[in-house]
């Protein structure tokens, strides 16, 4: 690739994501189109951008995707989803008794697997009666398309998800996993950049915006982050990624710790370290409910499952694909 | 730490092994459950108990669930983490694992990556430590 | 649901994204012939009993399955011996059979891989996959064996 089409695809990343890549970050633009170079046939990567800069759109499409999208998994680096599961969402139990209503946003979504974690531990958590909204957003229509479906390949599924939480949260679709309806009720994905104004979201107590804040300049951090708080409740909860830090950007916030994970609150906001013991206030798991462990810390001696619906099984059968094939093997 | 791998197929034995050992364990192999149960005799005698067992489902002899159940009802073996690797994927039959005793599941195929991150979840490997 | 050939590839593609070479998928020739190679090619075949008996064959040209072996198993490419691409071969059938047996409808077993240089005759072939691998295809088959049942 020369310099003119890193320059190029930088420019192109922006306008498209408003996401900076500067020269520190060439290695990306190698190694996320590395295999949009291999499986389309191309020479280099080079011929691959000079294919965008005729004017494929197509080929635009690919190049913005890969350089966009993020790797993701379940329950990804856990720290977050433990201090959810044991402070902040205890807290809101307290703060929010009288409405019964947690709104969450899962910002940068990607294929909703951070959406579908919060609300596995929100039904575990929460008592019965109160209403979650988790909101996921993405820049790609594709990656929302992909989280409104909830449909993962084994290897997704693979990704960091406790097994018990699989069968639980989870419906085998043919060579792929279904979430389940209950969970899906639970949240919505919409097309979002985090680079415009956040119109029509609405208030969150949980703002979720890890590891994408990376891909901005300083400029647009620290306005990203000034706007996160105008959409964050005034006790509400901010968590970044583990090794993001926002100094000097994070106006208006203030940081504290809960269960090990370091998190942002709106300043002003009663730290929940100073908010009364949480003893007694979160109802043990009821039954039917998945045992109250991700990730179990240690092994447990006897893994106590919870009633399991038995999905009707469609009857499967060999069929051959669409066009008959003409086998060959040896045949040439 | 030890960790046993208990798999019919000498690939994925070198697949499983070759992942362990970049994560820091020292790996033992059985090719079914019967040779399993007597390999952890043995490191049992020897004071090695290992901290891991990753175990295929299919296998003959005696097949992998069966082995869960034995060293589940071994109380010198109870803490012993249990993987199920199997190709196995049908949703009543990781049910079924769990029920008997396994306390992970991770279906063929999988990353090398997705292993290492069900063994940081159950405390086996350090947060740092990459497969 | 049915096991067809879309359903082959997409598991051959898990398969091969996991232990082969994650940063160069397969891509999915639908009925594209197998290019053979000058060495031949390796065939790896499992059988599934059961009320839907059949069989899975993964063929490669023998280059391709020796630069499988190599990458599945971590070792050097000219140190590569006929039974590493042999367990290698075995294993890529095996896999993928598990995991076509997981989506059958009742009770069905794997038999063991075995492995050969020539082509099987494809009996019944009922489903197939062609993909791409650089510059080698591999196809994938799911066929009805005869007297292949429980």
């Amino acid at each position: 690739m020369t310099p003119a089409d890193a320059v190029w695809l930088r420019d192109l990343v922006r306008r498209r994501s408003a996401i900076v890549l500067d020269e520190s970050k060439q290695y990306l633009l190698d190694t996320r189109l590395a295999p949009l170079v291999r499986s389309g046939g191309y020479a280099s990567v080079g011929e691959l951008v000079a294919r965008a800069r005729a004017g494929d759109r197509h080929v635009t499409g690919l190049i913005v995707d890969a350089m966009t999208t993020n790797e993701t998994s379940w329950f990804r680096d856990n720290g977050p989803f433990e201090a959810l599961r044991t402070v902040v969402l205890p807290a809101l139990v307290r703060e929010r008794s009288a409405e019964r209503r947690i709104r969450i946003w899962s910002a940068a979504c990607s294929s909703g697997q951070e959406a579908y974690s919060i609300a596995m531990i929100c039904t575990e958590v929460l008592p019965a009666g109160w209403t979650v909204e988790i909101v996921g957003t993405d820049l790609s229509p594709a990656m929302v398309e992909r989280a409104q479906a909830g449909r993962y390949s084994q290897l997704e599924v693979n990704r960091g998800m406790p097994a018990p939480h699989l069968v639980r949260w989870f419906a085998r679709d043919g060579s792929h996993w279904q979430v389940s309806p209950q969970l899906k009720a639970m949240t919505s994905f919409r097309e979002g950049n985090l680079a415009m104004p956040f119109a029509d979201l609405g208030r969150f107590d949980v703002v979720m915006l890890r590891n994408v804040l990376i891909y901005f300049d300083g400029a647009t951090k620290t306005d990203i982050l000034r706007r996160t708080r105008g959409v964050t409740r005034p006790d509400g909860f901010l968590f970044l990624g583990a090794a993001e830090t926002a100094l000097g950007m994070d106006v208006g916030w203030f940081r504290e710790q809960a269960a090990g994970t370091s998190l942002l609150r709106p300043e002003g906001a009663t730290p929940v370290a100073a908010s009364p013991p949480r003893a007694g206030a979160v109802p043990s798991p009821g039954p039917g409910r998945p045992p109250a462990t991700v990730p179990p810390p240690r092994p447990a001696a006897r893994v106590s499952l919870p009633p399991l619906p038995t999905p009707a099984r469609t009857s499967t059968s060999f069929a051959p694909r669409p066009h008959p094939n003409t086998l060959s093997l040896g045949g040439r | 730490m030890h960790a046993l791998v208990v798999d019919d197929s000498r690939a994925m034995r070198r697949i499983v092994a070759g992942i362990l050992t970049t994560l820091h364990f020292q790996t033992v192999e059985a090719d079914n459950g019967a040779t399993a149960l007597a390999e952890l005799e043995q490191l049992t005698a020897a004071d090695r108990v290992p901290a891991l067992a990753c175990i295929d489902w299919n296998m003959p002899v005696m097949d992998g669930l069966e082995l869960v159940s034995a060293i589940r009802a071994d109380r010198r073996w109870r803490d012993i983490t249990l993987m199920m690797v199997t190709t196995e994927s049908e949703h009543g039959q990781i049910v079924r694992a769990l029920a008997a005793g396994a306390h992970e599941y991770l279906i063929k195929p999988f990353t090398a990556d997705a292993m290492a991150d069900k063994l940081r979840y159950l405390g086996l490997v350090p947060a740092e430590v990459n497969a | 649901m049915s096991v067809d050939g879309e359903v082959l590839a997409e598991l051959t593609q898990a398969v091969w994204e996991s232990f082969v070479d994650a940063e160069m998928p397969l891509v999915d020739l639908y009925d594209a012939p197998l290019e053979t190679g000058p060495d031949g090619v390796v065939v790896g075949t499992i059988a599934i009993h059961g009320p839907e008996a059949g069989r899975v064959n993964v063929a490669l040209p023998a280059q391709a399955a020796s630069a499988a072996a190599a990458r599945m198993f971590d070792i050097d490419p000219s140190a590569v011996a006929e039974a590493d691409v042999h367990d290698a071969t075995g294993e890529l059938a095996n896999m993928i059979g598990g995991n076509v047996k997981a989506m059958l409808a009742g009770e069905h077993h794997l038999g063991l891989p075995s492995v050969t240089v020539a082509p099987t005759d494809p009996y019944d072939a009922v489903a197939s996959a062609t993909l791409l691998w650089g510059e080698h295809t591999l196809l994938v088959t799911l066929d009805r064996a005869p007297g292949g049942t429980s």
